[in-house]
């Protein structure tokens, strides 16, 4: 297995969503190239950042009561 | 025959989301604002990450809870109010994107140069330390399919098979375009990094 062949499957192989074959030929070209996986690292540190988004804590709302009061408008 | 501690456990908790909902089908504006205000943030937060631009996703809130107006009475219970309300969030974003012939984009982004792995320089470029508002950022820099379904799957844990039915497209379309997405995203927050 090369570079791009591994670099296309690393999502699935991370879903643990591969045959046993391919994930073996996966793990072997892991254990020699470096650079696939940093890829995959970081592929899956986006991954574990994305789950953590969800609570939205972080994003800036827009003000609720004014956008209450347009919907209000609107209903009406 | 139920007993009277069975109807107790079907009678849903005041205020809870059902009750509310109930109450709101049956015209009660109070009840319709206290369900506005318990799921405002997640309905605009879903609706600015699918979306991108936040006046967009400041009208596509309301047009959401508009419609969760008109079809509050149609909420049966089956699925938690919050599934329900965040899949008619998801449609009324698809709507949109249909309306503004938003085209999911091909499984291969036209015209990007594929990632190229140059043996011993990978790793002097790795991605640093990514952190929730680089990630933000850069999702909000994807184009809209790939955005929608890497919002879908890896922020708001949907299924592929969930996914290429409400986008209408084919199941390992949903899973090329993740993969895509996933490294795109990699690649916007390099160039940013290297930009700081």
């Amino acid at each position: 297995m090369n570079c791009s062949q591994a670099v296309e499957l690393l999502s699935e192989y991370y879903a643990d969503a591969l045959d046993e074959n391919i994930i073996i030929e996966i793990k072997t070209h892991l254990l020699e190239c470096q650079p696939c996986v940093g890829i995959f690292d970081d592929v899956t540190l986006i991954v574990t950042t994305a789950r953590i988004l969800r609570d939205g804590e972080h994003i800036p709302y827009p003000d609720e009561q004014v956008l209450w009061q347009r919907l209000t408008v609107a209903r009406h | 025959m139920a007993t009277v501690a069975d109807v107790e456990t079907l009678e849903p908790a005041a205020d809870s989301d059902v009750d509310l909902a109930r109450r709101a089908a049956e015209g009660e504006d109070a009840a319709f604002e206290a369900l506005y205000h318990r799921h405002f943030r997640r309905v605009y937060s879903l609706c600015l990450r699918m979306l991108g631009n936040p006046t967009e996703a400041e009208d596509l809130t309301q047009e959401t809870f508009a419609n969760l107006y008109r079809k509050v009475g149609s909420f049966r219970g089956d699925s938690q109010f919050t599934t329900w309300l965040h899949r008619m969030t998801v449609n009324q974003v698809l709507m949109h994107f249909r309306k503004r012939s938003v085209k999911m984009e091909k499984t291969t982004f036209e015209g990007e140069t594929p990632i190229q792995i140059v043996k011993g320089t990978e790793n002097a470029n790795r991605m640093p330390v990514v952190d929730r508002i680089a990630l933000e950022s850069a999702i909000q820099q994807l184009a809209p399919g790939y955005r929608s379904v890497f919002v879908l799957h890896d922020v708001e844990g949907y299924e592929h098979e969930e996914i290429a039915r409400m986008l209408g497209i084919a199941e390992g379309t949903s899973k090329s375009q993740l993969h895509k997405a996933r490294l795109k995203l990699r690649d916007l927050i390099r160039k940013q990094a290297a930009l700081n």
